[in-house]
C-alpha cells in the first residue's frame, strides 16, 4: 500500500506548486513589488463566500489530520 | 542594515528550504520504502509534537493567525507607522503586469492539485487504498517534529495568501 504513488504524487504536485508559488512571493518582494497574498485578497474580496468555504476547508484539513478525541465528533 | 524586507526575504526563503526538503524527502527517501506504520497508521502519534495530541493542530491554527497578521496590521494605520513591520508583513507596494499572471498560473495548479487530492481521498477510501490522509497520519506518527514543521510551514503561507492585508479601496480589479 506505501508503494501506491498516485497519492504521493498529487501531494508532491501540490508542494511544487507552492514552492513555485513561494519562489514567486521571494522575486515579489526583492523587487518591492505587491505581494502574492494582495492578488488573492483581491480575488477574496470579490467572492466571500469561496473565502468561508477556505477557511472552514483549511481549519477541517487540519482538524482531520491532526486531531482526534475526546472531542466526540473528530473520532474518525 | 536589517530591515523588514530582508527579514521578510530570509523567512521566505526558510518556507522554501522546508519545502524542498519535504519533496526530497517525499520523492527520494519515503516512496518506495515500507510503511513505518504497518497496514494502516494510528490517529494519534505515539509521541505527538509538544507531548500534547492537540500539539501539531496548535500549531498549525497558531502558524495561521500569525500568517494573517498582515490582515490584522493593514485594519490599524497606527501600526503601520512601527519601523520596518511593514515591509515584513505587508511586502513591496509596486504593481508589476508580469506578478498576475504568474500568480494566477500558481493558483490555478495549487487549486487544481488540492481538488486532485480531494477526488484520491474519495477514489481511495472506495478502493480501500491509503488515502493522502493516512500518509500525513504515518508521517505524524513516524515523524511527529518535522511533520509539524512542515505543516506550520505551509499553514504560513496559507494564512498570509488567505487572509493578507486588502488592497487600498479603488484599485480593486
Amino acid at each position: 500500500m506505501w508503494n501506491d504513488s498516485s497519492a504521493m504524487i498529487l501531494a508532491d504536485g501540490f508542494i511544487f506548486v507552492l514552492l513555485y508559488l513561494v519562489v514567486i512571493e521571494i522575486g515579489l518582494t526583492v523587487a518591492n513589488a505587491k505581494p502574492v497574498g494582495t492578488y488573492v485578497r483581491e480575488f477574496l474580496l470579490q467572492h466571500p463566500w469561496i473565502e468561508l468555504g477556505l477557511a472552514i476547508f483549511v481549519g477541517a484539513l487540519i482538524g482531520h489530520f491532526f486531531a482526534k478525541g475526546p472531542i466526540p465528533w473528530i473520532t474518525h | 542594515m536589517v530591515t523588514g524586507r530582508k527579514i521578510r526575504l530570509a523567512y521566505l526563503t526558510a518556507v522554501a528550504t522546508v519545502l524542498v526538503v519535504l519533496l526530497y524527502l517525499t520523492t527520494q527517501r519515503i516512496l518506495g520504502q515500507s510503511s513505518p506504520c504497518g497496514l494502516s497508521p494510528s490517529e494519534e502519534p505515539a509521541h505527538p509534537f509538544l507531548a500534547f495530541q492537540f500539539g501539531t493542530a496548535l500549531l498549525c491554527f497558531g502558524c495561521l493567525v500569525v500568517g494573517s497578521l498582515a490582515s490584522f496590521l493593514g485594519r490599524f494605520p497606527r501600526l503601520l507607522n512601527i519601523r520596518g513591520l511593514p515591509g515584513l508583513v505587508l511586502g513591496g507596494t509596486k504593481e508589476l503586469p508580469l506578478a498576475r499572471v504568474l500568480v494566477q498560473i500558481g493558483l490555478f495548479f495549487l487549486l487544481l492539485f488540492g481538488s486532485g487530492a480531494l477526488i484520491f481521498e474519495s477514489f481511495a477510501i472506495y478502493k480501500e487504498i491509503w488515502p493522502v490522509t493516512f500518509y500525513v497520519r504515518c508521517g505524524n506518527d513516524a515523524a511527529p517534529v518535522y511533520t509539524a514543521l512542515f505543516a506550520g510551514g505551509i499553514c504560513l503561507l496559507l494564512g498570509n495568501w488567505l487572509w493578507h492585508a486588502a488592497p487600498p479601496k479603488g484599485t480593486s480589479t
